[in-house]
């Protein structure tokens, strides 16, 4: 399977400007973009990056992307001597006009040179208000978008423009600089408390392609909790295998328990190979223990590590979503996933033929099924006491403080602690307690200002409005306590 | 060796960093009979062998840690031969090329390696970088530098001019990354060496003149979705300060003095709170005074640092207890919040911090006064399968 090509199952990222969705590949099932309805069927086959439009409810392939506003205000302006009169002649075309013409397979150059000749103002506008115009309109009447693959950038990007109360605020910048600082690479021990859905488990992972290894801490007390975000970014099973997750409900008896039987960090193994990067290590330990059961990890809230059946996880996960919606009040067409499970629970066409990757993870459910949740958070105490972190990232609602208090004991020395929040004052806590307690250097709050520029010949200056919320990261770094 | 996964303990030739306090940094390289020496005395190299990363290592006056190297370390305390990129660019970098463990990138010019070390870091062990500089010296030491720091296998040094003669790759890149004088120059070359499937690119630069011809050129070229941006750090010196309260003479409230707030004490802000503010308050004057010397480059957070190492930055007789080590002996919240604080009257205080002493004592983060400004210009751009 070229993983180049979209495929039936694959999670893909439609891109229309600042509008971006995330959809499902399923054979005909209906998607909504912009109001518009259509299906990915025809979308198979192609290649990611591909440019696709919809005429008349069906996906094509665009061949050529249409004009630029450069070109049309050109043209226009020849257009313009010579049809004076029909712009004199003050008529508008209705929207119905519009529809006709896009249906009677008029080019798309040609539609949006007829709404241009038909608007009246137009020529009043300077050549710059008509190039604005002109792409507005393109973006209203024509449905060009293009089909990428999901990854951290595209997902934040459409969480932060849509829905950013989902994922703290967290902006794409500040995700990148979480990933740098907290020196996030191939092979290597990552703890982290993620509050967004999984978009910054999704982010760790994504910068570690499936060697090392990821324990993520969650609310509550049950093995995972519903993150689907980070089923949108359809790792395939050697990524999300590195992922094992802890109750952060058991954390302080499981310290304790570590404390008892260790004379504290001196007999915790240190396992920071440096040649064997290479080399997933995923669950060599646990093997010996689980019989060859190598999918023990609880992955996805979608491999529920509870449910038995794919379409059961896919409905929890279905309720979880709609409830978090409901909760924040918030768009519900955050991603476009909505629309995409409200007719898969009618059509349930999940029992249909299914591609290559359900198949496997339909199978590795199975598997991991056979584990109960106690197991699971057996094997991940095995994988901390094993190895001790080499960084640990907080991206969390909660107040950092308690959780950072609570696991810095099991970073190693020399490696950095990476705390984001929405808010300054918590950070500060933090800082605050972290440095009395001691064991840490260097410390930084920081926020970034991040300006965007409009870079046109002759109009180049900074994008008019601005996104002043960066929040804020707290970063140091662990020194060996004595 | 040591700049794509973490080691232990610190072996003969690998390159550490020296943390004596915030901003004070030393990146060295161990050899066994050389010494280094610091503000707090002379360090031989070969007391650190075998120590483990994080270590604190005792000086003839002072301390200071032993640091595993990062690549935002190294960048902070790399010889520099050109301007280079810090962290903050560095990271937007990165994150909107979507690098990855395996991606390919194409980087020029190779200028200090700042950026370079960045890159290896993230697209290792099994992605590449090719970097290109026309200096000879500067693309010798970067490829010196990469043999020394473990990661020569992840990157090819060419020492080309990349505006004249091209990069010479045909379609191998998921990104290309430039900061040049001239980079349009360098763009069709850079397209080539995108892959046939598309990819990213990146253009740095410090004038917007030089965004502007790049990005007329980039979309001649047939790029797409264009962004330029600016991204600048700001850092927040987080330190308890306080504002006296202005005498208004006789309350006609009975018994308010000063801040006429009446809400009563909040749990956030507990007294054992209160009574860390105090402590911090304290020192913070005591480092005052030491700041009052004339001290030429410190400038931001350079007071709180002190504090977290005062025993070494006020090694001239303010006893400060709050340094690295001490602060975890110290007494429980519990303890401390027995402690004697004098307040105005219990009700004169506030949601976000106390009344002590005619003063309104809070924590807060400080901008700094100077920050850089201006780094440069980020312009990304996509290529798509045609
Ligand atoms: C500002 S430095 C790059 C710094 C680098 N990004 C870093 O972070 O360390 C620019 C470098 O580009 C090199 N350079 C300029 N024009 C070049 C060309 N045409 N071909 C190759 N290298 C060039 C210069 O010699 C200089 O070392």
């Amino acid at each position: 399977m070229n993983g180049n090509i979209i495929s039936e199952g694959d999670y893909v990222v439609l891109k229309k400007e600042k509008n971006i969705k995330v959809f499902r590949v399923h054979r005909q099932r209906d998607v909504f973009m912009d109001k518009v309805r259509f299906t990915l069927d025809a979308a198979v086959g192609h290649p990611y990056g591909t440019m696709f439009e919809v005429k008349n409810g069906k996906l094509l392939k665009l061949e050529r992307i249409s004009l630029t506003e450069e070109e049309v205000t050109k043209k226009v302006a020849g257009v313009d001597n010579r049809d004076l009169h029909d712009l004199d002649s003050n008529q508008m075309l209705s929207q119905d006009d519009i529809e006709e013409m896009k249906k009677s397979g008029e080019s798309r150059e040609r539609i949006i040179e007829q709404i241009v000749e038909h608007s009246v103002t137009f020529e009043k506008k300077t050549e710059y208000a008509q190039a604005k115009y002109i792409k507005k309109k393109k973006l209203k009447h024509l449905m060009e978008f293009r089909i990428v693959k999901p990854n951290a950038r595209h997902l934040c990007e459409m969480y932060f423009n849509k829905s950013p109360a989902k994922i703290c605020h967290l902006r794409g910048d500040s995700l990148g600089q979480i990933l740098t600082y907290g020196n996030v690479k191939s092979g290597m021990t990552v703890g982290l408390v993620d509050s967004c859905q999984g978009l910054v488990i999704g982010a760790v992972l994504e910068r570690m392609q499936g060697s090392g290894k990821v324990v993520s801490f969650h609310p509550g007390s049950g093995s995972t909790t519903p993150r689907p975000i980070l089923d949108m970014y359809d790792f395939p099973p050697d990524v999300t295998e590195m992922l094992h997750n802890f109750p952060l409900q058991q954390i302080n008896s499981f310290r304790l328990e570590t404390r008892s039987s260790q004379p504290v960090s001196g007999s915790v193994q240190q396992v920071h190979s440096v040649s064997d990067t290479s080399i997933p290590e995923t669950g060599t330990m646990v093997d010996e223990n689980t019989i060859g059961d190598k999918t023990m990890v609880p992955n996805t809230n979608e491999h529920n590590a509870t449910a038995l059946d794919n379409d059961d996880a896919e409905i929890n996960t279905k309720t979880e979503l709609n409830d978090s919606k409901d909760a924040e009040g918030a768009p519900d067409d955050a991603c476009g996933l909505r629309q995409d499970s409200t007719v898969s629970d009618t059509t349930m066409d999940d029992s249909g033929p299914l591609s290559n990757l359900d198949n496997k993870r339909k199978r590795k459910n199975r598997k991991a099924g056979g584990k109960s949740e106690a197991e699971h958070i057996e094997d991940t105490k095995k994988v901390l006491l094993e190895n001790k972190l080499d960084c640990l990232i907080i991206a969390s609602k909660f107040h950092p403080t308690p959780i950072v208090m609570a696991l810095i004991d099991f970073l190693a020395p020399s490696r950095p602690l990476v705390v984001y929040s929405q808010y300054k004052e918590p950070l500060m806590d933090c800082y605050t307690q972290v440095r009395e307690k001691g064991g840490f250097i260097n410390f930084h709050l920081t926020e970034t200002w991040l300006r965007q520029y409009q870079v046109l010949p002759q109009r180049t200056h900074p994008v008019i409005q601005m996104c002043g919320a960066s929040g804020y990261l707290f970063v140091c770094c662990s020194i060996k306590q004595t | 060796m040591s700049f794509v996964g973490y080691k232990k303990c610190v072996e003969a030739g690998d390159t550490v960093i020296l943390f004596l306090r915030y901003g004070h940094m030393h990146a060295i390289r161990v050899k066994e009979g050389q010494t280094f020496q610091t503000k707090y005395g002379a360090l031989r190299h070969s007391d650190l062998i075998g120590c483990e990363y994080g270590s604190k290592i005792v000086c003839p006056r002072g301390y200071l840690f032993i640091l595993h190297p990062t690549p935002e370390l190294w960048t902070q305390n790399l010889p520099h031969r050109t301007q280079i990129l810090y962290s903050t660019d560095i990271s937007t970098v990165t994150y909107q090329l979507d690098l990855k463990p395996g991606s390919v990138v194409v980087e020029s010019g190779t200028g200090s390696a700042s950026l370079s070390h960045a890159i290896i870091r993230t697209i290792a062990p099994t992605g590449h970088l090719h970097t290109f500089e026309f200096h000879e010296q500067r693309a010798e030491k970067a490829a010196e530098e990469f043999e020394e720091h473990g990661i020569s296998q992840f990157v090819t040094v060419k020492h080309r001019d990349v505006c004249q003669k091209g990069f010479g790759l045909d379609h191998v890149a998921d990104a290309v990354f430039l900061d040049l004088p001239v980079p349009w120059n360098a763009l069709s070359s850079a397209k080539q060496a995108l892959k046939k499937e598309g990819g990213r690119l990146c253009s740095f630069s410090p004038c917007i003149e030089q965004v502007q011809k790049t990005c007329e050129i980039l979309r001649i070229m047939g790029f797409e979705e264009l962004y330029t941006i600016e991204c600048l750090v700001r850092e927040f010196d987080v330190r308890t300060s306080s504002m006296p309260i202005v005498d208004l003479g006789q309350s006609p409230d009975v018994g308010q003095v000063g801040n006429q707030s009446a809400a009563p004490m909040k749990d956030n802000l507990g007294q054992a709170d209160a009574s860390k503010m105090e402590d911090t308050t304290d020192s913070l004057k005591k480092n005052e005074q030491t700041d009052a010397e004339p001290q030429t480059k410190k400038v931001k957070t350079e007071q709180s640092e002190a504090m977290e190492m005062g025993d070494i930055a006020d090694s001239k007789g303010n006893k400060n207890k709050i340094d690295a080590d001490s602060a975890s002996k110290k007494p429980e919240s519990a303890d401390a919040g027995k402690r004697k604080i004098t307040f105005l009257p219990a009700s004169a205080s506030d949601l976000l911090g106390k009344i002590d002493n005619r003063n309104f004592v809070f924590k807060t983060g400080v901008a700094p006064s100077q920050m850089p400004g201006h780094t440069g210009y980020l312009t990304f751009a996509s290529l798509y399968p045609i």
